[in-house]
């Protein structure tokens, strides 16, 4: 096993990640090999030596945290889990108000266009009509012929 | 989650201050002293253990990790690449550090490794926390995240975001500098102890 990978082992083996196929393949490498053991060895005392600091907290840490939490809190007051639902209701009355008035407007229409039609009236076709009449009329009573105006 | 931590937060939230202090006080040890081996003092190091925690509970609710540890050292791990980036530049060998007037080399040389066994380990000990100062800050991170707080290199590979080879790489790295630092204290413990 190259030294590398065996370091990887050893690091493993210490943090209890060691697959049990690889320990057993380890605890043979280590049976072996005198370089190998003291490269654990060397791993344990560096391990041993150090001392994880045990420190106490200031006795307002607590205290200090929860306020600052609570002044989190005043500040903003509407977080985004109850902003989403109120913008999500105010999208859906915004929908509704203008589907309401896109209705009252086309019911407001419909009687002009009722009896318009009703009358047989084309409100759009008819000053083409009249003016195509009178040029009719106008070319007539210059020629002696009658006009037609669907020879043009 | 934790179903005691998750217990102790929704008592929190019901009004509960001392499930707070529950919380915090169970997950001290490991991220405190993580916290002030990076910080300029305990001043500094308290502060950013409550602004760890002030984020932790604020955004709760993006909180994706299995376990409420991960989660703490990750934000930990972020202030700190904060922290240590608007710092001046790193610590050198030979400049007096900003907690001491003696440089890292001089703070080696005053620890001398004694004949007994648990002095000397503890004497190592201290070197090795002189020496590990001098680390680049991922192999730091690592090293103390696995020493300290006793995180397993899968969940280091989470905060530090990389694979979990290259967080035992950087293990790796950072146990060869230090014992080629302190080749000497080595062979003198070892022999000691023989």
């Amino acid at each position: 096993m190259k030294t590398q990978k065996l370091e990887q082992w050893l690091l493993l083996e210490q943090s209890g990640e060691l697959s049990s196929r690889q320990a057993k393949k380890l605890a043979r490498v280590l049976s072996t090999s005198s370089e190998a053991r003291k490269l654990r060895d060397e791993l344990k005392l560096v391990c041993g030596a150090v001392r994880p600091i045990d420190e106490e907290l200031s006795p307002w840490t607590v205290t200090k945290i929860a306020s600052r939490l609570r002044q989190e809190e005043r500040a903003y007051p509407l977080t985004l889990r109850a902003i989403k639902p109120l913008l999500a209701g105010i999208a859906c009355l915004m929908v509704m108000v203008s589907l309401l008035n896109f209705h009252e407007q086309s019911t407001s229409q419909s009687p002009i266009i009722a009896s318009a039609a009703t009358a047989g009236v084309d409100v759009w076709s008819d000053p083409f009509d009249e003016e195509l009449s009178n040029l009719g009329n106008l070319i007539a009573s210059l020629s002696d012929h009658p006009f037609d105006p669907m020879e043009m | 989650m934790d179903l005691d931590d998750t217990k102790l937060l929704s008592d929190y939230r019901s009004g509960d201050t001392e499930a707070l202090g529950e919380l915090v006080e169970k997950y001290r040890r490991p991220l405190f002293g993580f916290i002030l081996r990076f910080s300029e003092g305990r001043e500094d190091a308290d502060e950013v253990f409550q602004e760890v925690w002030v984020r932790a509970i604020k955004h709760m609710n993006h909180y994706r990790e299995k376990s409420l540890i991960s989660w703490l050292f990750r934000i930990a791990h972020n202030l700190m690449i904060d922290r240590i980036r608007q710092r001046k530049p790193a610590l050198s060998f030979d400049t007096p550090s900003a907690d001491s007037d003696y440089s890292l080399a001089d703070q080696l040389a005053s620890l001398q490794l004694g004949p007994d066994g648990e002095a000397g380990n503890r004497e190592l000990g201290l070197r090795i926390e002189a020496a590990a100062r001098n680390l680049p800050t991922e192999q730091r991170e690592v090293f103390w995240l696995r020493m300290q707080a006793d995180l397993s290199f899968k969940e280091i590979a989470k905060i530090q975001k990389c694979s979990i080879n290259t967080a035992l790489a950087r293990m790796q790295y950072a146990v060869s500098k230090l014992r080629n630092e302190l080749s000497t204290e080595y062979r003198d413990l070892q022999e000691a102890r023989q």
